[in-house]
């Protein structure tokens, strides 16, 4: 790799690793056993039952209850591991989320390619007061970032302060007519400018 | 020359009835085929079932000529405010609204059936945010036309540039839709002998999968009457016989590898056949297709990805293959992509200047994938291959088997060492370059300012020998580039949200 071939010297660059990391709100730790348990413990007794309905060999039930142990061991070293890993942070002009024990990622966003950003709010997460931001980017659905499990005052920071950048943008492009996208981007924060989803109140 | 008002609620032409049922029939004939195609193997069926089975396909496409009908009646349009709106649905109805400034392009096409009813289809195609593109199945030439032009109309008013691209073709619209563009230049034409050299020179693995799907289904039948003719008990004789067995199994294998030949070279023939590329200022209008006529336009601004492909017969032939990806909600499938084949080097240079401002000769930064990408690879692979090797030796014995699972391994080898070789990421002042392809060549370009966002991702093996890989998201989908060494990445990562940043350029 050659970077002498670009024109940009490559101590110029900033480094997104160098940013200091947020962790999100402890309670959510909590959240991921709650989500993770209720439906575990809802299935966990229905191989056994079976035993007494149909008949089913023994091995394939033990088999079965093998799985699941290996399952929920997995599960719980993703969320016991995984937990002090799910940061974020954010830079002047993008936003930073890393999460994952066994698959870790490290995903930036840059403010300007925000198409919408929603504050949401699952009956799980309202229990305890907590709120899930979600970055709208343009093209499959597969590119949004969720930032889960961050209080609202933290959340509300974060949207104004990319819907602030992603204005910025928009009024320079207002003198460009073409950017079709940049259009309706104004449009749909102007009409709803808050958007707030706050489903508690 | 409003000669329609399209403000009150407007219904298709009466021939859409038609369009619609058409459509679905050819539809449902394609996703039943198999069902259609097995029980007529058999005899039994056919002696005492057959009549009711054709009784019942009657009633089949009756009632789907009347769901084609209710569906004609529930499906309305018009010019709302500042919108363009369509009401639809029989049982789940629905309402799609386009506000004027999404509005991107406007297409009338013409499908083979569209062709014989003489009416044109109308699409309405937005910057790709949801799913709200609007299509009307079928409309007389001269209101598609006039709506066409009545939508311009007010979609200038907001967004003159969509319409500085448009303006040629709309006024040639109003004369006629297929005649030659007066102010465009053919791109390309492809004539038959390059459509037949792009037929035989593409990867026939795929026809040969859709042929084993028809196989698999033709296998009990074919077995059936084998053992009747030959009377042979398969199973006891196997080892007894396994010359004959042999010669038969190499002429079969040989059969399948050719219809497999000739299926992907007739079904790329007629999928790209009369493909034609103009050039209208930046934009392009690809036509093509046989049966299914495809005629989209290629935007500037819309363009994400460009893919080139070739491989060792097209470089000989010296014809490439080329796809686009424009902004869409969705990830594209392959079939999805635009599609140019059997383009020359000359023609993919004049495209991607047009597309990109830039020269396909720019200096690149390179990184490359690990060698352990291959070692994925196999992983992936031997999931398939380990359930493939117990059936085949359940089946045909430990000997047969094994021969075969050797001669697959040395295939397997082959295309994951070429897989790994190929695959790279590299990155110039403007552009990102990807590579990837095991037999074929894929070189994916696209615009540094069109990424979406960036991430890095390390399952726990990669966490511990330091490797990552690098997933850039594009309004068009996501490019993966596996393995790659994770500071290196780091830096990649860096460099393209830096030029992403500090960029004015729009993705679109």
């Amino acid at each position: 790799m050659e970077f002498s071939n670009l024109q940009v010297d490559l101590s110029s660059i900033p480094d997104f690793k160098k940013v200091e990391l947020k962790s999100i709100s402890k309670k959510y730790k909590t959240v991921l056993w709650i989500g993770w348990l209720i439906p575990f413990f809802i299935l966990m007794p229905l191989p056994g039952f079976s035993l007494l309905f149909f008949e089913v060999p023994y091995l394939y039930v033990v088999g079965i209850y093998l799985v699941i142990t290996v399952l929920f061991l997995f599960t719980a070293i993703e969320i016991h591991k995984g937990f002090p890993r799910r940061k974020f942070g954010v830079r002047e002009l993008d936003i930073i989320h890393q999460k994952g024990f066994f698959v870790f990622t490290e995903t930036v966003v840059p403010f300007k390619r925000a198409q919408h950003v929603e504050i949401k709010q699952g009956p799980l997460l309202r229990l305890f007061q907590l709120y899930s931001l979600k970055i709208y980017t343009a093209g499959a659905s597969t590119g949004d970032l969720v930032i889960n499990g961050i209080n609202f005052d933290t959340a509300e920071k974060l949207k104004s302060k990319i819907l602030q950048v992603a204005e910025i943008e928009e009024d320079e492009n207002f003198k460009k007519p073409n950017e079709t996208s940049k259009d309706f981007e104004s449009l749909d924060s102007h009409t709803d400018p808050t958007m707030k989803k706050k489903q508690d109140e | 020359m409003n000669k329609n008002d399209f403000s009150s609620p407007q219904l298709q032409d009466f021939r859409g009835v038609f369009i619609i049922f058409f459509a679905d029939v050819a539809r449902k004939i394609r996703r039943y085929f198999f069902a259609f195609f097995i029980p007529l193997l058999n005899e039994n069926f056919r002696a005492f079932v057959f009549n009711y089975f054709i009784l019942a396909i009657i009633l089949l496409v009756a009632l789907s000529f009347g769901y084609a009908y209710l569906l004609f009646i529930n499906f309305k349009f018009q010019i709302k405010g500042q919108s363009f709106q369509l009401n639809h649905g029989v049982i789940k109805r629905s309402n799609v609204e386009i506000p004027f400034e999404r509005i991107q392009n406007i297409n009338l096409e013409q499908n083979i059936f569209q062709r014989f009813l003489n009416v044109v289809g109308f699409q309405v195609e937005t910057a790709g945010e949801g799913n709200a593109e609007i299509t009307i199945k079928a409309l007389r030439r001269e209101v598609a036309v006039d709506l066409k032009n009545q939508l311009l109309e007010e979609v200038k008013q907001l967004n003159p540039e969509v319409i500085d691209d448009q303006e040629n073709e709309h006024q040639q619209d109003a004369k006629q839709i297929h005649t030659h563009y007066r102010n465009s230049k053919v791109l390309m034409e492809l004539d038959f002998i390059s459509l037949f050299k792009v037929g035989i020179s593409s990867n026939f693995l795929k026809g040969l999968s859709i042929l084993l799907l028809f196989i698999s289904s033709l296998f009990n039948f074919f077995f059936d009457i084998l053992s009747h003719f030959l009377a042979i008990d398969f199973e006891e004789d196997f080892f007894n016989r396994i010359p004959e067995t042999l010669t038969f199994g190499v002429i079969f294998v040989g059969f399948l590898l050719l219809l497999g030949f000739l299926i992907t070279v007739l079904s790329v023939m007629i999928r790209y056949f009369g493909l034609r590329v103009l050039r209208l200022k930046n934009n392009f209008e690809v036509e093509y297709g046989l049966i299914k006529r495809i005629n989209q336009v290629i935007k500037k601004n819309k363009t994400q990805v460009v893919e080139i492909e070739t491989n060792p017969i097209k470089k000989w032939l010296k014809i490439n293959n080329l796809f686009v990806s424009q902004a869409s909600s969705v990830q594209l499938s392959d079939a999805q992509k635009i599609g140019m084949v059997g383009i020359t080097n000359a023609q993919i240079d004049t495209f991607f200047e047009a597309i990109f401002d830039l020269s396909r000769n720019q200096k690149f930064a390179y990184l490359k994938s690990n060698f352990r990408y291959m070692i994925r690879l196999f992983w992936q692979q031997s999931v398939v291959f380990g359930i493939a090797f117990l059936i085949g030796y359940h089946f045909f014995g430990l000997a047969q088997t094994t021969a075969i699972a050797i001669l697959i391994l040395l295939v397997l080898v082959i295309v994951n060492y070429l897989a790994y070789k190929k695959s790279y990421v590299s990155i110039s002042d403007d552009l990102i370059k990807i590579g990837g392809g095991s037999i074929n060549t894929n070189t994916k370009y696209l615009a540094l300012h069109k990424v979406q966002s960036v991430y890095l991702k390390r399952n726990i093996f990669q966490q511990l020998n330091q490797h990552a890989d690098l997933v850039i998201y594009t309004a068009s989908g996501r490019e993966v580039i596996n393995y790659l060494a994770y500071e290196k990445a780091k830096i990649f990562q860096n460099y393209i949200l830096f030029k992403l940043e500090s960029s004015n350029e729009s993705w679109i």
